[in-house]
């Protein structure tokens, strides 16, 4: 992989290429909405764009896009005007995303967690972070990343009926 | 879990058309965006004051009440999300299913004449064989009675599922530890916890607490609970030179769980008592603590 400055907006494109997997997919493991998740996923490149930031490197660069991904979640689905305007049926469908059957039926599943497990559950084995960097993510302790990876296994496979999962 | 199923459906999360163009056109025309009002840099400025004047006072008054000598019963400590004997159980698609896990489950099921009634507690035994494992390979790799300084004890949990604390300050950025127990302890059924102190220095410190407190003839039994990674004290009555020198060998104060009654002829006490952990406040008076002596 390319080497690209470690400071902000340099290789704009090369940064969303690769990122925009990770911002997008964590935008929608919270707010369970591809449009939601398509709207943050702007707000973070822009933010990142103009942010001018420099980073350490390539670990602090995804941190630091990961932990803007979770507060632009927050400030799109806090928003009054979003509270007032949006549907509860929009809010109730999770349209299917993913080509196979069993792979809306594990999102599904997922997305029907507590948010406290479905992201830790997202980010472990979606983005296959360690339990450290979830933590620095979530901003929780590592040892609470780990118990929360553990109640959100036995929620989803209770969820998924114990029948997917291979042991 | 099923790690390419996960991979597949990572690789499809992308925005949508529609979105990469808008972004696009954004960073093109380098849009203006709106700055956030100056407002509320001041509102966030001044809650950061108010936090920082409010958390001395706290911090204060937490380190006064760890150093009274209570008269009233304070209970150990609750187990919690965020404390540090919080439960795991890890899984990892690369470490290969051991026998000892899955094949007694499986056995116990199809076996009729177990004697287990519905609503028994779970066995223990699969635990305590992957605890004997364990300690025997670290006696093979440490030496007897030696520990690991990432090891910060090990407990059966309600579930019957043994827990292996991990000390905090060691613990690794990949898997690669957790693998190498669930290998010595020949199964990966095994969960991890989090630990602030290693086995080895709890047993350090209980041993000079419980010299100290023999000292002032006062200790009525001690022991280290892994679960809750403390030192346990039963004294048979507590006064302010003990939980001074207790303070001193403790400074932190979360080390050691002090419990104040009369002793039994089996060691152990005939009542609950009251639970005093002395907190990390001013060193004891040294000459006081000697002319006790």
């Amino acid at each position: 992989m390319d080497d690209q400055p470690l400071r902000a907006g340099g290789g704009i494109d090369e940064i969303i290429s690769r990122y925009q997997g990770a911002v997008y997919g964590l935008a929608l493991a919270k707010t369970r909405s591809p449009a939601d998740a398509d709207d943050v996923f702007q707000e973070v490149f822009l933010a990142y764009f103009q942010s001018g930031k420099a980073f350490r490197s390539e670990e602090h660069r995804k941190a630091w896009l990961l932990r803007t991904t979770l507060n632009m979640c927050r400030r799109i689905t806090t928003s009054t005007w979003r509270r007032k305007t949006v549907a509860l049926s929009e809010q109730e469908d999770r349209p299917a995303v993913f080509r196979e059957p069993e792979e809306n039926m594990v999102w599904q599943a997922l997305c029907s967690l507590d948010e406290a497990y479905r992201l830790p559950l997202y980010l472990f084995y979606f983005q296959e972070l360690s339990t450290q960097e979830i933590a620095k993510a979530l901003s929780i302790r590592p040892g609470t990343v780990r118990m929360r990876l553990s109640r959100g296994r036995e929620q989803l496979r209770d969820a998924l009926k114990g029948g997917f999962f291979d042991e | 879990m099923n790690r390419d199923l996960f991979a597949a459906m990572q690789r499809q999360m992308a925005p949508s058309p529609a979105a990469r163009a808008a972004l696009e056109d954004a960073l093109a025309g380098g849009q203006n965006r709106q700055r956030a009002p100056a407002w509320r840099y001041a509102a966030l400025a001044t809650c950061a004051l108010l936090l920082a004047a409010v958390w001395p006072i706290q911090w204060m008054a937490q380190e006064h009440r760890w150093a009274q000598v209570a008269g009233s019963f304070q209970p150990g400590v609750s187990i919690d999300e965020d404390a540090h004997h919080s439960y795991e159980a890890a899984d990892n698609a690369a470490v290969p299913n051991a026998d000892a896990g899955g094949g007694e489950h499986a056995s116990r099921e199809e076996d009729v004449n177990t004697g287990d009634l519905p609503n028994d507690a779970p066995s223990q035994e699969a635990a305590v064989s992957a605890y004997q494992n364990l300690m025997a390979r670290f006696e093979v790799e440490y030496g007897r009675g030696c520990y690991p300084a990432w090891y910060g004890g090990a407990y059966i949990d309600a579930h019957a599922g043994l827990i292996v604390n991990i000390v905090e300050d060691c613990e690794p950025d990949d898997k690669s530890l957790f693998v190498q127990i669930w290998d010595w302890a020949g199964s990966d059924q095994v969960g991890f916890g989090s630990a602030k102190y290693s086995l080895t220095a709890l047993r350090d410190l209980q041993d000079r607490a419980f010299d100290a407190m023999t000292g002032l003839g006062l200790t009525a039994g001690c022991g280290v609970n892994e679960a809750t990674n403390q030192v346990e004290l039963e004294l048979c009555e507590a006064d302010e030179t003990a939980l001074r020198l207790l303070a001193e060998l403790d400074p932190a104060g979360d080390a050691i769980l002090v419990r104040v009654g009369p002793a039994a002829s089996a060691g152990q006490l005939q009542e609950p008592g009251a639970a005093i952990q002395p907190g990390g406040g001013e060193l004891p008076d040294r000459e006081k603590a000697a002319s006790a002596r």
